[in-house]
């Protein structure tokens, strides 16, 4: 585990203080994460660590959560250099080293201050990211509210989680200390994931900042915080239920706020015109199942609701992707002036298709069955039918972005690159320059693949590569672009089937630790063992 | 009750007090200071030497980060619009307060003096959390806010780990960092004194000056 801390919070300084050097600032942040996603395959789950008084420990979740974290940051921060170019947000490697660092830390200790404590911290990460260009007055008032939230909730949730860690006495019998600590830490979780009605400030983010990204901003961070949050709830409230009582206004307020999030998210995805709030939607609406899964108040909950939000994580992020990939590609991000994209380019239609799939599924599908679950251990009956039918709602706003797509092609869309591969002109025949060649023996001719190329005459023949490689890459933008996508919406149907490992890490059971008060009659870790 | 926490205790609150009331933004920077130094020592047992002198450090650099932004003596903050006097009748009563629900409801694990600083500290990042228009200010009281919280879970479950401790101190420099990084885009984006959430972005530019408050 401490590689990959060190990598993460090493990576993400040195990329932060680069940033002057969008090249090197890139560089840096590319071979971060790359290093950072071999640790985190290097993580053994069980092995503990001593540290400062108390313990780092891996566990198969929390190396599964990285890997995912660090593999998809990898593609995105590549797919977001190739298609913006010199526009690209420079701080988001550093963002996203710095959020997966804090979310390693919080996953591995097994005290739950400190483990929220990491997740402020690392959600502080994505009000760096929001402010991405030139700043203007309306985007500094977005990040200082981002800010705001991130406080307030990871304050609610510290408070809570101190309240009933210590030996209650009498206070042990009363439903009310639970009733309030329960309530604290679900309100505190459902405004970091900006779920309805804490969903203001998520939204002004979607429309501040760069839609690459609301991944860190609104999944990966809060992803960290509900991991926390399900296992404080599982350690220390459902244990104490038979002698505080069932919690009912408590649970049926968290439900009405999981419904309200997965009902009206996915409503306010299909109305908006913006892709970016499309985006942001969808992940407001994801987020209410991760409520939901807060309001079952049952051991049975635990593996359903961390393989959901293994889900939400891959699917959001690809389709974060997939919008930046759009937006770049057709220079619009506005739905209707989209018209027949889905024909120009069908890598971006089948990566939409798979996104789809991904976070939509069918009975028997691992991530439909989790959703399920949780939904069957939150409500009862008669509303769980409805909620359950109320899953295909994203089918709404997919329903709409692929009848846009295969609509007729309008002028702006028709004048796009399309898919098809296209070569670069042949070079022009190289010319020897009349001017001393330098000797093949020397290093600085070496340096220098033209030099090379030109001093040696058994190498002549070769073109001249890095340009050949930048002019096919220039021209083909858009394809590469889009292959990455469909990689990241693979990868999101993938977990969605089961794939990985997911659902086996996610069932992996929380360790026993000693040292609990006597209010977490099992006190758990955040990590398995 | 213990004399030397007492006065640790009410050294963080006059650091918050200045720190929220000031319209100097170094002299509210010292506030700040003040209190993210002393907050530490109110515990009991104090950590180890070599813990408090990690969040000394991790104090000294969350300040220093937004000082490199509001250094310049024309730095000025909104400060308070109750004046100091108000905000320290607020922190003196949700003092009493926290001395009055010491533990919550059941035997604390820390010194009340914790939690008493705590509930004042996070009485007074109420103001500029809810109705903050200045960058600075709004960030300043998000860091009260999670001091005072902090201090409430040492007064009611004891002292931190040292992990903890360790752990609290970066989320402090992170704090500090980033207040300092909104503070510079604020004054790049042109805001005066950084009051960037002073209802223009969000209302109509043709709306009186007087009916946004000011």
């Amino acid at each position: 585990m401490l590689p990959f801390l060190a990598v993460a919070f090493g990576g993400a300084a040195a990329t932060l203080l680069a940033r002057r050097w969008p090249v090197a600032s890139a560089a840096v942040g590319s071979v971060a994460l790359i290093a950072a996603l071999v640790a985190a395959a290097a993580i053994v789950p069980g092995q503990e660590l001593a540290v400062a008084g108390g313990a780092v420990v891996g566990s198969a979740y929390g190396r599964l959560f990285l890997l995912l974290g660090a593999g998809t940051g990898l593609i995105l921060v590549v797919a977001a250099r190739i298609a913006l170019g010199s526009d690209w947000p420079a701080n988001l490697p550093g963002a996203l080293l710095a959020s997966l660092g804090a979310a390693g830390l919080a996953l591995s200790v097994r005290d739950a201050t400190t483990a929220v404590a990491a997740t402020i911290a690392g959600g502080l990460a994505g009000v760096i990211v929001t402010l991405a260009g030139p700043p203007s007055p309306r985007d500094v008032a977005v990040a200082a509210r981002e800010l705001r939230a991130i406080a307030v909730a990871g304050s609610l949730v510290i408070l809570a989680t101190a309240w009933v860690a210590r030996p209650l006495g009498i206070l042990a019998q009363e439903p009310a200390v639970f009733g309030l600590a329960y309530l604290a830490v679900a309100v505190g979780v459902a405004m970091r994931f900006g779920a309805i009605p804490f969903h203001l400030w998520a939204a002004r983010v979607a429309d501040a900042a760069p839609e690459i990204a609301l991944p860190v901003l609104m999944a990966w961070g809060p992803a960290a915080l509900a991991v926390v949050a399900i296992a404080w709830v599982d350690g220390a409230i459902v244990p104490v239920l038979p002698v505080a009582g069932t919690l009912p206004v408590e649970r049926a307020a968290v439900v009405v706020v999981g419904v309200a999030s997965l009902v009206l998210g996915a409503v306010a995805a299909w109305v908006q015109d913006d892709l970016e709030h499309v985006v942001g939607y969808a992940i407001v609406q994801d987020a209410g199942i991760v409520v939901l899964s807060l309001a079952a108040l049952d051991p049975s909950v635990w593996a359903p609701s961390r393989a959901w939000l293994l889900n939400l994580l891959v699917a959001r992020t690809a389709f974060a992707a997939w919008t930046m990939a759009v937006h770049a590609r057709f220079g619009t991000r506005r739905v209707p002036e989209l018209t027949g994209w889905a024909r120009r380019s069908p890598v971006l239609a089948l990566a939409l298709l798979a996104i789809a799939v991904a976070s939509v599924g069918w009975p028997g599908l691992a991530a439909f069955e989790a959703r399920a679950s949780i939904i069957r251990l939150a409500t009862d009956e008669p509303i769980r039918g409805l909620i359950l039918a109320g899953v295909f709602l994203p089918l709404l706003y997919y329903g709409r972005l692929a009848a846009v797509g295969l609509g007729r092609q309008s002028a702006a869309i028709a004048g796009a690159a399309s898919d098809r591969p296209r070569r670069p002109a042949e070079p022009a025949r190289r010319r020897i320059p009349s001017r001393p060649l330098g000797s093949p023996w020397a290093w600085r001719t070496w340096r220098s693949w033209d030099a090379a190329t030109e001093s040696v005459r058994w190498l002549r023949p070769l073109r001249p590569v890095p340009r050949v490689v930048d002019t096919a890459l220039d021209l083909n933008r858009g394809l590469v672009v889009g292959l990455l996508v469909l990689v990241l919406a693979g990868a999101s149907v993938g977990v969605a089937a089961g794939g990985f490992g997911g659902p086996a890490a996610a069932a992996e059971p929380a360790p026993q630790l000693p040292g609990g008060g006597e209010s977490s009659a099992s006190p758990r870790g955040f990590a398995g063992p | 009750m213990n004399p030397a926490l007492l006065a640790a205790a009410a050294v963080a609150v006059a650091g918050g007090v200045i720190c929220l009331s000031a319209r100097d933004a170094r002299l509210a920077l010292a506030g700040l200071a003040a209190t993210l130094l002393v907050a530490p020592l109110i515990a009991d047992p104090l950590p180890a030497p070599t813990v408090v002198a990690a969040r000394v450090v991790s104090a000294a650099l969350a300040v220093y980060l937004p000082w490199i932004v509001v250094r310049d003596p024309s730095a000025a903050t909104r400060g308070s619009l109750l004046g100091w006097r108000v905000e320290t009748l607020v922190a003196a009563a949700a003092f009493v307060i926290g001395f009055g629900t010491a533990g919550l409801g059941a035997a604390p694990l820390g010194p009340a003096e914790a939690q008493d600083a705590g509930f004042a500290l996070v009485a007074l990042s109420v103001g500029p959390i809810v109705f903050g228009r200045d960058i600075f200010r709004l960030g300043s009281g998000a860091v009260l806010l999670v001091a005072g919280t902090l201090l409430v879970r040492v007064g009611v479950a004891g002292t931190p780990s040292a992990l903890e401790q360790l752990v609290t101190g970066v989320l402090f420099i992170a704090l500090g960092g980033i207040v300092a990084f909104l503070a510079a885009n604020a004054v790049a984006a042109g805001a005066a004194g950084g009051a960037i959430l002073d209802g223009g972005a969000d209302e109509p530019a043709d709306r009186p000056t007087q009916a946004r408050g000011r």
